[in-house]
């Protein structure tokens, strides 16, 4: 078929990289072999999104994260210096979990099996009996760290306590688009999440390009990014940046607001197309039809930023073919009544969206296990799916 | 059905009856769309959509984070309207149509 003339083309704005225009094979989606390359080669060797800062935000402040994929819980937890650190959750005397509970305060902490006590640094502070251990060093049996640092109140760990190559200079330029984007200035409205039967991969790509909307989410938002002057859905623009990516949702003029969204807007902003609101690391091709970034940080972590809100995913493999999923939503805080409803207009409507977007993945999932399908033919519209693929491959075939 | 013990500031007191609608989380007001059949979702939504502008310049005058009892269940029905919204506009449905299991989504507050 040929294509239609149109007047709208997705404009990438960076160098691409060479990735071929082949179908992408299915093996590394239901591999148990590549998914066990895949947590040694790119889970244990990249920076992966945590926590917000704000969730621990006074010395002694812990949250745990269960982290699957690295086989370890994180104990993230606030010094006295104000410095979040990381580590695995683990005493290292016979392995028993230091911090039981998913979240609190602590003045350090004290291992339930025998009571070895550890400061909010993961310096090992105090051993019941220690006489009865003659040759060892207290010093040597701190927590173990993962390497920890934060950009924009995000909190990221890496599995190497010394990696090789920094946060910053990790993220890139992906991180440059939103420095000035003001992250501090929002209220975390909710959080949503399921257990999937389906690889992270199957996971993450149902969520980076904008080609379903118009079947996946009919009952929704199905005229909010196509028409008739761009029927696919095709994004208005779109950047790669190394392993990230971050492409902007074309947004329909002729979008009909429900009698909802028409009170949302009128007080507030909404997930639904609406205004714009202006604030910096948005829209950053100044496309004019224009209605959110999506944010893609390798491997797993996705900030996407619209006028007024911001939400995050989190996607966390298990095994080669069931995932875990974390959506956090934020809002600018609401100072009256009305920007309280818009804030829940939000949240309501993304959630209703979100049951849509999980609908597809066990399904297809199944059909590559099954080994009907031998590979998957990719649009020029799904190009975040090839370059999402191309760099786990990438990753995995380094030494 | 209307219950009395569901304050509402004066002028809103008609709509007592949707007190058990008037749960404190989204989780607890989408748990209760997703578990009542649709007319009776329409019924909620009707009787709020024409209140809301009064209802919201009416809680304006108050501070939102320290709003009086019956005034705070005043901000509860209007998300409940924003709750139920969807199943009437969109997916004439208590649920989304073909979408993931609810029993397995978890809204967490
Ligand atoms: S395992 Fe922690 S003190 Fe023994
Ligand atoms: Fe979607």
């Amino acid at each position: 078929m040929t294509k239609p003339e149109e007047r709208f083309h997705t404009k990438i704005t960076t160098q691409m990289p060479d990735m071929g225009t082949a179908p992408l094979p299915i093996e590394p989606y239901i591999s148990a072999e590549f998914f066990e390359k895949e947590r040694e080669k790119i889970f244990r060797r990249a920076w992966l999104e945590v926590a917000r800062g704000e969730e621990l935000p006074n010395p002694g402040d812990y949250v745990v994260r269960e982290i699957e994929v690295l086989k370890t819980a994180v104990l993230l937890v606030r010094g006295d210096d104000g410095v979040v650190r990381g580590f695995h959750n683990v005493c290292t005397h016979r392995g028993m979990a230091v911090a039981i509970c998913d979240k609190g305060h602590a003045k350090g902490f004290i291992c339930n099996f025998h009571g070895w006590t550890y400061d909010l640094e993961g310096r090992l502070k105090g051993m019941p009996g220690e006489e009865y251990f003659p040759n060892l060093d207290r010093a040597d049996y701190g927590l173990r760290p993962l390497a920890t640092d934060t950009w924009n109140g995000f909190v990221f760990v890496h599995w190497e306590p010394e990696p090789k190559m920094g946060l910053r200079e990790f993220l890139g330029d992906m991180a440059t688009q939103l420095d000035e984007y003001p992250f501090a200035r929002f209220n975390h409205i909710a959080r949503y999440s399921a257990r999937v039967k389906a690889n992270w991969k199957t996971f993450i790509d149902a969520f980076h390009e904008a080609y379903h909307v118009m079947m996946v989410h009919r009952h929704t938002v199905p005229d909010a990014c196509a028409g008739q002057e761009n029927p696919y859905g095709l994004l208005s623009s779109a950047r790669i940046y190394g392993p990230h990516h971050s492409g902007s949702v074309w947004v329909n003029p002729a979008h009909t607001p429900t009698p909802s969204e028409t009170l949302a807007w009128k007080y507030g902003m909404s997930f639904a197309p609406g205004d714009m609101v202006d604030l910096p690391g948005l829209n950053p091709d100044n496309s004019p039809n224009w209605w959110f970034d999506i944010n893609v940080f390798f491997p797993n972590f996705f900030i996407d930023v619209g006028p007024g809100w911001y939400f995050t995913y989190n996607f966390w493999p298990v095994s080669v073919d069931e995932s875990t999923w974390e959506m956090n939503i934020y809002q600018l805080d609401a100072e009256s009544a009305g920007q309280k409803f818009a804030q829940e207009h939000t949240k309501v409507l993304l959630r209703d969206i979100l049951y849509e977007d999980l609908s597809t993945l066990e399904f297809a999932q199944k059909a590559m296990g099954s080994g009907v399908l031998k590979h998957l033919p990719l649009s020029e519209m799904e190009i975040a799916v090839r370059h999402q693929l191309h760099t786990v491959q990438e990753w995995v075939n380094r030494p | 059905m209307s219950d009395t013990s569901f304050a509402l500031p004066e002028g809103y007191r008609d709509l007592a009856w949707l007190g058990d609608w008037a749960l404190p989380t989204e989780r607890g007001r989408h748990g209760k769309r997703i578990a009542t059949p649709l007319p009776e979702i329409q019924r909620v939504y009707d009787a709020l959509l024409p209140r809301i502008e009064p209802m919201i310049a009416y809680l304006d005058q108050f501070p939102i984070n320290d709003l009086p009892p019956a005034e705070a269940n005043l901000m509860l029905l209007a998300l409940v309207f924003v709750e139920v919204s969807p199943s009437v506009e969109l997916l004439h449905s208590p649920t989304v149509p073909d979408g993931f299991e609810p029993s397995r989504f978890e809204v967490h507050f």
